[in-house]
């Protein structure tokens, strides 16, 4: 069995997104990235079924520069066998889609991971593009997943609560917490990482219609408004004035 | 010439808030610019559908499913995208939910439509859709413009805040046309659980949330009782569900729900960035903690410093004295 985690490389959550005042967009050069946290789980639940099945191969892809190749070896080192990253800078889900539905075509897969949405542009959308590409079932967020016959159960988050799924393969998940546990890399995996096959092929697919020409931080200021514990009333007041409260 | 589709939702046969607004936009947009026509859908099976009667609508189809799996695959939308291509429908806007954003991602695909999501503002200019989006989960604001080629449009729930209360609304009632599945899953749903709470949080005007402040899962009657009393929804924060105290779908933060209601009120909740990330969005914030070094101080509106386990029910006393 052959599964595909695609993978997302964005700001770290804590990192502090800022501009500078002369520059139409935000300043990248500062910030930390990291695998895309939702793909992590969707990484580290691949890796466990490939630790509890026997002929579970696992590869890792991702569209993106050559800036994220040690953000990829860190999912060899935690257990993937290969990778491949596809170059290039991608403006849209469109085109990223489209290059991970091209590679699979090209290299069969029985199923294809990822999380339900990358958090910098947090579209959560190119699991459903690369589902109707490829024409494969498609579920997302999926909260558990285990192999089950020729197929796969699922649990998933629906609009109105939660439903169990039995799928055929291939399919194509988007997946969220809590499908698995955050995985830490062995010294042992990190070592082997360094040999461990990474392809470099050229993106393919062109650009979207729509351009981002400015970016802008948002700076919420709160009022930070202390009430005192003896005098709660005070707060109901500013309440019933702030948001028409009643 | 523009073919608009509407993907409104109803919930118990009436119209959500969000497509409320959602159709309010729309039609100005119809109003304000020449060459544009107004349709609506509905993944729903309903046969009369009431619309504010200024809206000026070409045509109401609704999209009725035997079995579609929750949209698991693109023959499940094939009637419907027949049906969308012979209205020559060139956009679809549509209100984020997780049904919406599966079918969504599929039309786009099957389309070939541009595909564009948590739009802020929209506006049509020179031939041009200028918009804004927002990104980094809500840190940051990127404006966006391009050609207006077909495409998708996904909004957030919230979109544009002004919903005229229903008995302000004169309403015509549109028989619709209905259109159905054929297709037969080949995926099948094994068990079905509803969320039982009345107020579902990503929907929810207040939300009361808490975190390890509370000590133990035996603690939470008096967040429950606050939130019953402001019909608010309940949240947690990360810890806590991972402890499980309380269930997942509580969670608010980076890697759970993205709530932004207009009062949310964080009991012992410290206030990681990854909590923030979630809650952001959010009109006014209270928080109510005993640490005066509590991150989240510096994102709150209101302050309570203090214990949370006699302030809480204390406020709980006052609401409903208020």
């Amino acid at each position: 069995m052959k599964i595909l985690v695609c993978i997302s490389i964005v700001p770290d959550t804590t990192s502090k997104i800022t501009k500078e005042e002369s520059d139409n967009f935000l300043k990248k050069s500062d910030l930390t990235f990291i695998v895309g946290p939702y793909d992590d789980y969707a990484l580290s639940r691949a890796i466990e079924i490939k630790e509890s099945t026997e002929n579970v191969e696992v590869a890792v892809l991702h569209v993106g520069l050559e800036t994220s190749e040690p953000l990829i070896r860190k999912c060899l080192a935690l257990g993937a066998d290969y990778a491949i990253r596809i170059n290039g800078d991608p403006k849209s889900s469109i085109q990223i889609a489209n290059e991970i539905c091209n590679y699979v075509k090209e290299n069969n897969f029985d199923l294809i991971l990822m999380g339900k949405e990358a958090i910098d542009y947090n579209s959560g959308m190119i699991h459903g593009l690369v589902a109707s590409g490829l024409n494969f079932n498609h579920f997302s967020p999926v909260m558990k997943l285990e192999l089950k016959d020729q197929g796969i159960e699922l649990q998933i988050e629906t609009d109105s609560g939660k439903s169990t799924i039995q799928c055929n393969l291939p399919a194509v998940l988007g997946c969220q917490e809590p499908i698995a546990e955050w995985k830490i890399p062995s010294m042992r995996g990190i070592m082997t990482a360094r040999t461990k096959e990474l392809k470099v092929y050229e993106m393919k697919y062109k650009d979207s219609n729509f351009e981002i020409n400015n970016e802008t931080v948002i700076e919420t200021n709160r009022k930070q408004i202390l009430i005192p514990k003896e005098n709660l009333d005070l707060l109901i007041q500013a309440l019933k004035k702030d948001i028409q409260f009643n | 010439m523009i073919n608009l589709a509407i993907f409104l939702d109803f919930k118990q046969n009436k119209l959500t808030n969000h497509s409320k607004s959602l159709l309010t936009f729309a039609n100005s947009l119809v109003v304000n610019h020449s060459g544009i026509q107004l349709h609506l859908y509905t993944i729903q099976s309903i046969n009369n559908c009431n619309i504010p009667v200024t809206t000026k609508v070409e045509s109401i189809t609704s999209f009725a499913v035997n079995n579609h799996v929750y949209f698991s695959t693109n023959a499940s939308l094939d009637n419907l995208v027949t049906h969308l291509k012979n209205t020559n429908i060139t956009h679809v806007f549509s209100s984020k939910s997780i049904l919406n954003d599966l079918i969504g991602a599929k039309l786009s695909m099957i389309l070939h439509y541009e595909l564009i999501t948590n739009i802020k503002s929209l506006k049509v200019e020179d031939g041009y859709f200028h918009f804004s989006k927002s990104i980094f989960s809500g840190k940051a604001i990127a404006k966006m413009k391009g050609i207006i080629k077909p495409c998708i449009a996904i909004f957030p729930k919230g979109f544009t805040g002004d919903i005229v209360p229903d008995d302000q609304i004169e309403t015509k009632e549109i028989k619709t046309e209905t259109i159905t599945s054929t297709h037969i899953s080949t995926s099948i749903i094994i068990e079905e659980s509803l969320i039982q709470s009345e107020i579902q949080l990503s929907e929810a005007e207040i939300v009361v949330g808490a975190g390890r402040g509370l000590k133990d899962p035996k603690n939470w009657g008096i967040i429950e009782n606050l939130a019953g009393m402001i019909k608010a929804a309940t949240a947690c924060s990360k810890p806590v569900s991972d402890l499980n105290w309380r269930p997942h779908h509580e969670h608010v933060g980076q890697t759970g729900i993205k709530i932004s209601p207009k009062l949310y009120i964080a009991c012992g909740i410290s206030g990681a960035i990854q909590h923030l990330a979630g809650v952001n969005g959010s009109g006014t914030i209270v928080v109510i903690n005993n640490d005066p070094e509590a991150p989240f101080i510096k994102h709150a509106d209101y302050v309570i410093l203090g214990d949370l386990f006699t302030i809480v029910p204390e406020l709980t006393k006052l609401f409903n004295e208020a």
